[in-house]
């Protein structure tokens, strides 16, 4: 193998100017594409230090074109936001709705994929076909009956109503992940600890969440995100109140005003955006293994 | 894609097995939290609205008659073939710019030689860490016909606002199928690729007959999670036009048809039947579109082990 590469070196070995040339359309083609996708949240960032007049009168680029003008920057608009009535709150609101809302269903999926990996029962197939193939059901088509339901219970508009709402709609995915990662988990591994005489509960407690780490750190990440952006369900479940409006309901609301408060929205925007972003560079490394474990051999 | 085994139901036999495991109480305990929820979050809504759909708003049984507004001829037909229609563009978008794109940005990240791909990776992944109010506000801060770059208002014209709407939705997703590919792309050996190389392929050769074909099943899988996300849309065209997804509705999709059936507007009031009716629609295109791709494309696409 050796001495057929050296052979082939010598006649293919690209000089210097050709590999930077190759490597060049590449490099630019991939900068570009990076530039765009950072734009226009970069846009945003210079929005929020804008004067408020200005955000909502001309484009944050030309801003730019004289940067050292040091009256048209202001910190007041983070100032406004943090000092406003409904955004803290809002803020507030959205994490007590968003870390339950990503514990419980990681909790109930996890001991439920353990059933279903390694415990045998009558039935199983048939439910775990069921859990997985209601992936395909919109959420929409959940929310009518739900409504009923919850306003039968008196659950609208309370926290505890949202934590079961999203639980519920995020089981099927959770259980179908970590289930694909916990049945991958060796065998010997349960059959000596049988021997050593415990229970399924010990073996789940002491073996199986030590070791699914990765997979339910993946799957906090997707769920987080997911409840903290989530705008539909916290409008038909909680509604706008201030009490308990989240932070995206919240930002829905400031949108549609059409310009007068654009500059608190700015602000507040970018504020929020701190919680996902901390959240996902925290988790990075097991979110590309919890893409992989869903769907990847290997 | 691993082929996940699927339990096979086996009936425990008490005292026979080497392990003696309680196994009825222990499943119970396990399973219980997770299927009651389940049950009464998925199950139970899906058909009861199923049930919803063939009454009518004070609960008297119509049978298959607010199905039928819904086809041609109905009352409501015209508006649910515009929501159906727009929606299928929207998804469009993201099939045909989306998904190459995506794949297109994964095989450039995977050039050997490129540094720095761990940041533009993240890049391109940031937007969808954002909400959909966000990634509306910061478009509409770039768009604005006021002081915008474009001067024509694109999300007040109907024929440009879906469209627009359409690539602000791609701009914000893209990461997810670029991330899915890079894994995929990331996994072939690379072995395959420098034996190809040896026997004198070109690059493109390389791609369309060895990295192409390996890719199919991954290809398979994000297009049909992109056609359920995307038949499921709501939350950027409620944000960015509001419940009559105007102008004109021409940014009307399912999901804001739903919405806006259900819970009604300025103009009409809201109609659980006719809510549950648009609703267990979605239920059925999605469910088209899930067979097809079961039974056309993934029983065809052979999944090579790496």
């Amino acid at each position: 193998m050796t001495t057929s590469s050296k052979t082939l070196d010598v006649a293919s070995t690209p000089t210097k100017v050709q590999k930077w040339s190759q490597k060049a359309p590449v490099r630019i083609a991939v900068v570009l594409i990076a530039a765009m996708w950072s734009l226009p949240t970069l846009g945003l960032l210079i929005s929020s230090i804008r004067q408020p007049n200005d955000i909502a009168t001309s484009g944050w680029w030309t801003a730019l074109l004289h940067p050292f003008e040091a009256a048209q920057w202001t910190v007041t608009n983070y100032t406004d936001v943090l000092g406003a009535d409904g955004m803290f709150d809002a803020f507030v609101n959205s994490l007590i709705v968003t870390i339950p809302a990503t514990v419980i269903p990681i909790t109930l999926a996890a001991f439920a994929a353990y059933a279903f990996a390694w415990m045998k029962f009558p039935g199983r197939s048939f439910l775990f076909a069921m859990v997985v193939g209601l992936l395909v059901v919109p959420l929409q088509m959940t929310l009518v009956p739900l409504l009923q339901l919850y306003t039968d219970l008196e659950l609208t508009g309370t926290f505890l109503g949202v934590w079961l709402a999203h639980t519920g709609f995020g089981l099927p995915l959770a259980v179908y992940l970590l289930y694909n990662y916990i049945s991958q988990l060796p065998k010997d591994l349960f059959e000596s600890a049988h021997i050593d005489g415990a229970s399924h509960f010990t073996a789940f407690i002491r073996l199986v969440m030590p070791l699914s780490l990765p997979a339910l750190a993946s799957f906090a990440i997707f769920q987080f995100l997911w409840v903290w952006n989530d705008l539909l369900i916290a409008l038909v479940f909680l509604g706008t109140d201030s009490e308990v409006a989240v932070v995206t309901a919240q930002l829905n609301e400031l949108v549609g005003s059409r310009g007068e408060a654009w500059h608190i929205l700015t602000a507040g925007a970018f504020v929020t955006m701190i919680v996902p972003v901390v959240v996902f560079l925290g988790l990075q490394r097991f979110f590309v293994r919890g893409l992989l474990a869903g769907s990847v051999k290997g | 894609m691993t082929q996940t085994t699927v339990p096979k139901a086996v009936k425990t036999v008490t005292g026979g097995s080497a392990k003696r495991w309680r196994v009825p109480r222990h499943v119970i305990v396990f399973l219980a939290p997770a299927v009651i929820i389940y049950t009464a979050f998925m199950v139970y809504p899906l058909l009861d609205s199923l049930r919803l759909s063939l009454l009518s708003d004070e609960g008297v049984f119509v049978g298959l008659e607010n199905i039928r507004e819904l086809f041609p001829g109905g009352n409501l037909s015209n508006t649910f073939f515009n929501a159906l229609g727009n929606n299928f563009m929207f998804f469009a978008f993201h099939f045909f710019v989306q998904n190459p794109m995506g794949l297109l940005i994964a095989v450039l990240l995977t050039q050997p030689g490129l540094r720095g791909q761990g940041i533009y990776r993240t890049l391109i992944f940031a937007p969808t860490l954002l909400s959909v109010v966000i990634v509306g506000f910061i478009w509409q801060l770039i768009l604005s016909p006021l002081w915008g770059i474009i001067e024509t208002p694109l999300l007040g014209k109907t024929a440009t606002a879906l469209p627009t709407l359409s690539l602000m939705s791609v701009w914000q997703y893209l990461g997810i199928p670029m991330m899915f590919f890079y894994a995929t792309l990331v996994g072939i050996p690379e072995e395959l690729l420098e034996a190809a190389r040896v026997d004198g392929a070109s690059g493109w050769k390389i791609f369309w007959k060895i990295t192409f074909p390996l890719m199919l099943p991954m290809i398979g899988i994000i297009s049909i999670i992109t056609y359920i996300a995307n038949l499921n849309a709501f939350d950027l065209i409620y944000s960015v036009q509001g419940a009559l997804a105007g102008p004109e509705f021409s940014t009307d999709i399912m999901g804001t048809l739903f919405y806006r059936s259900f819970f009604g507007q300025q103009l009409q009031i809201g109609s659980t039947a006719v809510g549950a009716t648009v609703a267990t629609a979605m239920f059925v295109v999605i469910l088209i579109g899930v067979l097809v791709y079961l039974f056309g494309f993934q029983r065809r696409v052979t999944t090579y082990e790496l």
